[in-house]
């Protein structure tokens, strides 16, 4: 069998087979670093989509990158074929070079793949195609999830910026929630009652989790984490594209701030790192030719590298294609579009490879030196004389940051009467290199730069909120393995707390100037996210019974303040369950295990007694009641939350039934049966247990289903 | 199912046709809106003090209705094993029962009974006489109040303790047949449920035994004394295994006059039975065993052995630290 | 103040339950909403974790009830597990047979108290508005009356189990005790 990928996991609804593995909880660190991972734009010309839309029958080449986000060395697109292959024979002659070399990549995962450590890449000569199979991990199984890097693609910067407004949430419940009803129609398409749900579940909940915190067209005042950072400027060498097209494509680019109508004063092209990508044909000696000259040229006299891409790969009938999954993240408008119509984009598989082998190229090579050398330039020229000036002197720091604020206001106000942070400022440049130290995973370095900053945000509420946010969210990152109580109630606590007082305060603040609810709500989605995304660290933490009552009290929050919509309310209550599920003390962890084994095991057995003479064997039947009861743990009393956990389960489950998922009516059913199967409340007629199973055999008699 | 002969917690058929109780399979009932205009329903069951009163029953009785119990499983039993797990059986649901009622008696305030007798508080101020001279007279000696009793106490009193057991054991039998009775004085009853609780005399609950050590003492004290009228002659922690302990008893008085094969047959399972019963009911899943372990000049000299299950060490590990 | 009260055994499962309702001249019976009655039992199934785990602290403390009151439901902080805080309400009092409020859902709070034989008596206290799940003010417990009361019922559960023909763990289904819990909760709890 293959292994349990993290695109596995989180696209689950399409792997069902893999419905019974598990998932490790450090899972949403995972989801965090791909949510918060560089974006990078993709810009291309009409003759370039026209091409690819014939030869590909996908829209564009930004609708073709877009299925390559996630983590690139994980390359979860080429994992499809090798699925399918290691069950069926080896195809063809002309791809079996290829196949050859999955398979050998295959092999060398088990080397522990350390070298894709970001800083040796810097040493590493660009033998591509040796660290291509090297760095070739699963990176759900990776010890450290800080070695795999994850990108986002995303629609051209001033495509971007012309669909946005400036009351932009960072996520709209709304349509969060059309989302939801959309996904769980698929699951009831491609599910039964007796799918094993538990991992499907959590997989689920993931993604309405992932489309919370991360959105790739959203462009933040206050944070930098979906601002570009590389922007890719396509050109099609087939269609004799020149250097001509490339320069104006470049100074279109650089121009966008004086082209485009109120653009946002905390966007600066500059901090955008320009990459050309030549499309060419690998059979085509001159187009090779050509891209080499043209690399050098566009190096030389504008300074911006290139990549190339053989994506004119000649085809015919015996040539592999992959059928593409859907990346596991992108923004919001575009999972709702695909929840909606089917998708069937298919692509030669060696294409996929040079896809990726450029992607790999692209970041190891460009977007992360990039990103180091910006990180040390703004430390050395931001953060460093703050340092040296203040000497840490907590009276002197606060003495002279007033005074030079008073003198440089460095708030700018945009279009929209909005005052910002301008991209220049000191304040922001702090702010990016915290967000890019985050992104690089240098958690460390993100916690100084969040903390210094947010003794200068005093008079920002707005920034002060993010800023304080994330300051938490690097120790819960960062820390994993030494989080402690003490840590917890002192320092990551209290900055949670402050941020969302901070943020209640400056939506509160809106809400006065202009009168409108529309307008608080920015503040709210924030609001959110920071709840979600702590608790979700929270749970993470390896001692659970400390950490989940932080867990369930910030969801319990979100219930009570957020403006949810009825199924992402329902997705909460399914985690609050989870949580309980969760709490366990760990000096007992074992215990629990073993003894959920045991009673399955048991539970096997009785069913196979059932079926084996189903009309005698009552005495059996007794005798395993009776040990069950007798053997009743008395360590455990009390130090699990089991009974809570499906207590919640079951109140999902009604609320289920209010939106009419019944599947979801199901599937909470059938996890809470073991906790009531022996009690007379399971079977009482005029308790919500007994009536939600009258109210599902009601349903399913209405619709007779072939399942 | 056996309901339709008796309520198994009513006991009392005229109210079968009144009023009915609660109903497991129904759920519960709400309050009546008529409810406040009626008085409460009265059963002697419900009406008696929980207060001990003490009738001294002869130790013969008391043996003789011992020894008819063994005779009947006797009887009945298949094999050596079932005639003990039966016997053991007995004693557990009477060991279950004095947990509750024992520990509940200990939490009277020492200000409304005099402290030397932990089961023998006075009635309610309002109570009738009667009752007032009954336990009066019965005042003794209690052992509860010197728990520093050693193992070479004398045991000239070993003829009243059986017969305190006897009471204990035939107060149900009385019961049950007093009960039969109820309807003929309920009238006089209504009077009596003003003044039969016992709450109003608690000023604070004795505090639920939480570790070994502690439930150890109060059978060793308060269950013996209860049952035999002195403190058990030893409490002993074994050397070797950290989960066994041993009571003592120089001169078990209930299995004194059995005699024959007594090294292969232990009529002290009784015994047993309810020390598990009491222990396993309180939270600490124990097996009990007797040992007949003569010494000196008591021959009869039984020791109990109690092994704890394991996952009752582990618990006071986990939550009271290595003890 | 409406209350759902149960007897709970060893495996969990309720061997008594009553519903108190209060009732006040010719007014309507002021008890649970209807959506409440199917869910109480399972509101208290559901603390049961919390009041096994408060059985076996030498100190018997929710911590979060000091110095929390906000929203939600049972998010217990009890931290450590062998003693909790000594800052509980009911420290000068050794008693753990009473554990106090040990839980609360939405509105609606939850007491217990633990018999010597692991019984547990356990009681969901509802507001007197009756509103479901968006009632957000917790109800008051008045310890004094409510530890009475629990006494009560512990002083006729042992009676109950002086009935030889009661067995432990059996539903307890006489008339008798039933109306004698309904007057004790008339006399403590819905004054």
């Amino acid at each position: 069998m293959n292994t349990f990928t993290y695109e596995h996991y989180m696209n689950l609804l399409f792997h069902l087979d893999y419905c019974k593995e598990n998932v490790i909880p450090e899972i949403s660190r995972r989801i965090l670093l791909h949510a918060i991972s560089p974006v990078i734009t993709v810009t291309s010309t009409p003759d370039l989509d026209q091409h690819i839309s014939e030869v590909y029958n996908v829209d564009s080449l930004y609708m073709m990158l877009r299925y390559f986000g996630g983590c690139v060395s994980d390359r979860d697109q080429v994992n499809e074929h090798t699925n399918s292959t290691a069950t069926k024979h080896v195809e063809t002659i002309s791809d079996q070079n290829t196949v050859v070399n999955t398979n050998m990549s295959d092999l060398e995962k088990v080397e522990p793949s350390n070298i894709s450590n970001a800083t040796s890449h810097l040493a590493v000569s660009s033998n591509t195609r040796q660290r291509r199979n090297r760095s070739r991990s699963n990176s759900l199984f990776q010890r450290d999830p800080t070695q795999s890097q994850y990108i986002r693609f995303t629609k051209p910067l001033a495509d971007i910026l012309n669909t946005r407004d400036t009351n932009d949430m960072l996520f709209d419940y709304h349509s969060l929630e059309i989302f939801l009803e959309n996904y769980l129609k698929m699951i009831e398409k491609q599910t039964t009652d007796k799918t094993p749900d538990r991992l499907l579940k959590k997989s689920l909940y993931h993604t309405f989790f992932s489309l919370a915190i991360s959105s790739t067209t959203s462009l933040s005042p206050y944070e930098s984490f979906n601002h570009p950072i590389v922007s890719l400027i396509a050109l099609d060498i087939s269609k004799g594209q020149t250097y001509e097209h490339g320069r104006d494509l470049l100074i279109n680019f650089k121009n966008l701030h004086r082209t485009v109508e109120n653009f946002p004063v905390f966007i600066n092209t500059n901090d955008i790192l320009p990459v050309f990508l030549l499309c060419f044909d690998p059979t085509s000696p001159e187009q090779i030719e050509q891209c080499e000259a043209l690399s050098k040229q566009f190096k030389k006299q504008l300074f911006v590298e290139t990549v190339s891409l053989p994506l004119w790969i000649p085809q015919n009938e015996s040539t592999i294609q992959v059928k593409l999954h859907q990346p596991v993240m992108s923004s919001l408008d575009e999972m709702i579009y695909f929840t909606q119509q089917e998708d069937n984009t298919e692509l030669p598989l060696k294409l996929l490879d040079s896809i990726y082998d450029i992607l790999d190229e692209l970041v190891h090579d460009l977007l992360l030196p990039f990103m180091h050398r910006k990180i040390s330039f703004w430390e050395e020229s931001v953060m460093q004389p703050r340092r040296s000036l203040f000497h840490g002197s907590k009276w002197m720091k606060k003495f002279i940051s007033k005074n030079t604020h008073q003198q440089n206001n460095t708030l700018v106000k945009d279009a929209n009467g909005n005052m910002y942070f301008a991209s220049s400022s000191t304040e922001f440049l702090l702010r990016k290199l915290a967000d890019w130290s985050m992104m690089t995973s240098s958690f460390k370095n993100a916690y100084n730069t969040y903390e210094s900053l947010s003794h200068e945000l005093e008079n920002y509420p707005k920034y002060m909120a993010t800023c304080l946010e994330w300051e938490a969210i690097t120790l819960l990152m960062g820390a994993q393995s030494i989080v402690t109580v003490k840590m917890i109630k002192n320092d990551i606590v209290p900055l949670l707390d402050n941020a969302l007082d901070t943020y209640d305060m400056s939506s509160m603040r809106v809400q006065k100037r202009d009168g409108t609810v529309q307008a608080t709500e920015p503040f709210r989605s924030y609001e959110t996210r920071c709840m979600i995304l702590a608790s979700e660290l929270f749970l993470s933490l390896s001692d659970t019974w400390t950490s989940t009552p932080y867990a369930i009290e910030y969801l319990e929050l979100i219930l009570s303040e957020c403006k949810l919509g009825p199924c992402s309310q329902i997705m909460i209550w399914e985690r609050l369950s989870d949580c309980y599920s969760l709490r366990l003390d760990p000096r007992i962890k074992h215990k629990v295990e073993n003894d959920s084994n045991r009673k399955n095991k048991l539970k096997l057995q009785r069913n196979e007694e059932k079926k084996n003479d189903e009309t005698s064997n009552n005495d059996n039947k007794k005798v395993f009641e009776h040990e069950e009861n007798s053997n009743y743990d008395l360590v455990a009393q009390g130090l699990t939350r089991k009974r809570k956990a499906a207590f919640f389960r079951l109140l999902a489950a009604k609320k289920w039934a209010d939106q009419k998922q019944w599947r979801q009516v199901a599937w909470c059913l059938n996890d809470v049966e073991d906790e009531y199967a022996h009690l007379a409340l399971a079977t009482r007629k005029n308790l919500m247990l007994y009536r939600l199973k009258e109210d599902l055999t009601d349903h399913e008699l209405k619709q007779p289903e072939t399942a | 199912m056996e309901q339709q002969i008796i309520y198994p917690s009513t006991s009392d058929a005229s109210f079968k046709n009144r009023s009915t109780g609660y109903e497991y399979t129904m759920g519960p009932k709400p309050s009546l809106p008529d409810e406040y205009m009626r008085s409460p329903l009265t059963s002697k069951l419900y009406s008696e003090s929980l207060n001990t009163k003490k009738h001294e029953i002869s130790l013969s009785a008391m043996t003789f209705l011992f020894q008819e119990m063994i005779s009947q499983i006797h009887k009945n039993c298949q094999s050596l094993n079932d005639f003990e797990t039966k016997l053991d059986k007995y004693g557990e649901s009477i060991g279950m029962r004095l947990s509750e009622l024992l520990n509940f008696r200990s939490s009277i305030s020492p200000g409304t009974s005099s402290r030397t007798s932990t089961f023998l508080s006075s009635s309610p101020v309002v109570n009738t006489t009667s009752t007032n001279t009954n336990t009066n007279t019965n005042t003794s000696s209690s052992m509860n109040s010197q728990p520093g009793n050693g193992p070479n106490r004398s045991r000239a009193n070993t003829g009243t303790s059986s017969k305190d057991t006897a009471s204990s054991v035939s107060t149900k039998s009385n019961r049950t047949s007093t009960d039969r009775h109820i309807h003929h004085t309920q009238s006089q009853q209504a009077q009596h449920t003003q003044v039969e609780s016992l709450t109003s005399q608690i000023s604070k609950m004795r505090r639920r035994d939480l570790k070994i050590i502690d439930i150890l003492q109060f059978v060793h004290g308060t269950l013996w004394s209860y049952l035999f009228n002195h403190v058990s002659d030893d409490l002993v922690k074994s050397s070797e295994r950290n989960n066994e302990y041993m009571i003592i008893d120089n001169q078990p008085p209930l299995t004194q006059f059995i005699s024959g094969s007594n090294n292969r047959i232990s009529c002290d399972y009784f015994i047993c039975g309810v020390i598990r019963g009491f222990l396993t009911n309180a939270g600490f899943r124990c097996k009990v065993s007797p040992h007949l372990m003569p010494k000196d000049n008591w021959d009869n000299r039984t020791v109990y052995l109690i092994q704890f299950d394991n996952q009752v060490l582990e618990r006071e590990t986990i939550r009271f630290g290595q003890s | 103040m409406p209350q759902y009260f149960a007897i709970i055994g060893h495996k969990g499962n309720p061997i008594y339950e009553a519903e108190f309702s209060i009732q006040q001249g010719n007014q309507k019976n002021l008890g649970f909403s209807q959506e409440l009655k199917e869910m109480n039992p399972f509101i208290l199934h559901a603390s049961l974790d919390i009041i096994d785990d408060l059985q076996w602290q030498a100190v018997p403390s929710n911590s979060q009830y000091t110095n929390d009151n906000s929203s939600g439901s049972g998010s217990n902080f009890s931290i450590s597990s062998t003693g909790g805080f000594l800052r509980s309400k009911n420290v000068n009092n050794t008693d753990n047979c009473y554990l106090g409020k040990v839980d609360h859902f939405y509105g609606l709070a939850i007491t217990a108290y633990i018999s010597y034989g692991g019984m547990k008596f356990v009681m969901i206290h509802g507001t007197s508005t009756s509103g479901g799940s968006n009632s957000t003010n917790t109800v008051v417990i008045d310890d004094n009356a409510c530890r009475s009361f629990y006494q009560e019922i512990h002083e006729l559960y042992i009676k109950t189990l002086m009935n030889p023909f009661y067995k432990t763990g059996d539903p307890i289904s006489s008339p008798v005790f039933d109306s004698r819990v309904r007057s004790l909760a008339r006399k403590y709890l819905n004054k």
